[in-house]
């Protein structure tokens, strides 16, 4: 099971109004990006932050290194972004051949900005998925009148991730008992194994679900109640 | 209800897996289908479904051979219905009761009319608790009872169970077996199982398949009484029809039966 989804959950702030959370988390996306004020941002990224471990008590750990992962991600854009070549007023460069490499004072005060509105954004985003269960978003977009395509879409994914990680997980778990992990020619082998197995039996899934869809009475469109 | 006739099936390779099968599900309340693994059940199940073409023969739905185009097929699977081996295969949705609504919202039924239905539906399973669960958050019997509830709550005439019991935990087999004792009073049920004493306690006509032919069929109690027969087709008997032979009891239909007997003569 995702962590995830687990503190969607059994969070503290697990019953209250998903459309609050939606709006919320909204918000605090889309305003730092009206706001040009790097300080605004990080009011922003903190209160997420408070609300998510103050309020609905998801472990300060856990929810460090989920961060942890698109954060990675972005200081490796932010880096790139920040470098600029044959630039002018170079706070600091440095000079290969004919090419002026380094950083400026209008690139890092916009790197900057862009790294406080993704961090808020971010923390936006967390704080949504860590509160609210999917069933709720779901209900609203429903409610939203948004294209019934767009929906489906996201309730079938949602419930093949599950129905994925847990085979890769069981295939993953027989291997380890048959020693596939034990050395890295090994773990090569049974990685190729595991993929190519996955693959196929993505496509068994796929088959029996159809029989189970036509028993069910499907039309070709998957309906959302009210 | 059911009727087969003559039926023949072949996989695409051209092996044989099914021969001459003829079927009566108005013979019983609860008819069983057992067999080996590998005897065919499934594929049998598929072609009552409609979702496998028979080679020769047909499916007959009162009195008329169902016919393979998409509308008539609908209509037969809103009275002939199939609860997979396999919950998973059967769960669509992320929380339980929209999974359960699925097929009435594909009929296009009022949604007032549905919540009312599905809550129905829980309370006879036993489930209602589970209401708004996610799906991946269920154990597996607990998903076997969802996957029971959402083929139930079609109201179907004829219900086909794969397996029913198929890796429950006793408590849960018992119970699955109520539920089955509960539904059968207003439905026909075809059953197969490898769990014996299940068969035994609640089919009342049976029909062994081996190697994808009908070997024999009859009324429960003769089925088991044959030594040979169920050697034949790998099977065994259920524990009651075994204490009857060995202990000279008299033959009981079930455990309750039994427990009273022993009572009485205890007396």
């Amino acid at each position: 099971m995702l962590l995830i989804d687990r503190y969607a959950y059994i969070n503290e702030l697990r019953n209250y109004s998903p459309q609050v959370k939606l709006l919320l988390s909204c918000g605090g996306i889309v305003l730092p990006r009206l706001v040009n004020n790097y300080y605004f941002d990080l009011v922003i990224t903190i209160f997420m932050i408070v609300l998510v471990i103050g309020i609905a008590k998801i472990p300060f750990r856990t929810y460090f290194k989920m961060l942890l992962l698109p954060l990675s991600f972005l200081l490796v854009s932010i880096i790139t972004i920040m470098i600029s070549v044959n630039g002018n007023a170079y706070l600091y460069y440095f000079k290969i051949i004919n090419i002026y490499i380094g950083i400026t004072m209008d690139s890092l005060s916009k790197g900057m900005k862009l790294f406080t509105t993704v961090l808020s954004s971010l923390t936006s985003v967390y704080f949504l998925i860590l509160t609210t269960p999917i069933i709720d978003i779901i209900r609203i977009l429903n409610k939203s009148k948004l294209s019934n395509l767009f929906i489906e879409l996201m309730v079938l994914t949602y419930r093949s991730i599950f129905i994925f990680i847990e085979e890769a997980n069981n295939i993953y778990l027989a291997q380890t008992i048959k020693f596939g992990y034990e050395n890295n020619i090994n773990s090569l082998r049974s990685m190729a194994l595991l993929i190519r197995n996955l693959f196929a039996r993505v496509f068994i899934k796929y088959n029996e679900m159809n029989i189970s869809l036509e028993c069910k009475l499907y039309d070709g469109e998957f309906k959302l109640g009210d | 209800m059911v009727k087969i006739e003559n039926l023949y099936y072949e996989y695409e390779d051209g092996t044989k897996a099914l021969n001459n099968i003829n079927i009566d599900s108005s013979k019983g309340k609860t008819i069983g289908i057992i067999g080996a693994n590998g005897s065919g059940k499934s594929t049998l199940f598929l072609n009552i479904m409609g979702i496998l073409k028979p080679k020769k023969g047909s499916i007959i739905y009162n009195e008329i051979p169902i016919k393979y185009n998409k509308s008539y097929l609908r209509e037969y699977r809103k009275k002939v219905n199939i609860v997979f081996q396999n919950p998973d295969h059967q769960l669509f949705y992320s929380n339980v009761f929209d999974d359960i609504a699925f097929s009435l919202r594909n009929i296009g039924m009022k949604e007032d009319v549905i919540s009312e239905k599905v809550i129905k539906v829980l309370e006879k399973v036993g489930a209602l608790d589970l209401v708004d669960k996610p799906v991946h958050f269920l154990s597996y019997g607990q998903k076997k009872r969802i996957a029971i509830a959402g083929v139930l709550v079609m109201n179907s005439n004829v219900l086909l169970l794969d397996e029913p019991t198929s890796g429950l935990d006793p408590y849960m087999t018992k119970q699955m077996k109520n539920i089955i004792n509960e539904i059968s009073k207003d439905k026909n049920i075809i059953i197969s199982s490898h769990d014996m004493d299940l068969i035994y306690d609640i089919c009342d006509y049976i029909y062994i398949l081996s190697k994808g032919n009908i070997v024999r069929e009859g009324k429960t109690e003769i089925i088991f009484s044959e030594d040979k027969l169920i050697e034949e087709a790998k099977l065994v008997k259920p524990w009651l029809v075994r204490i009857h032979e060995k202990f000279n009891l008299p033959l009981f239909k079930n455990e309750e039966e039994f427990i009273l007997y022993k009572e009485k003569e205890s007396l």
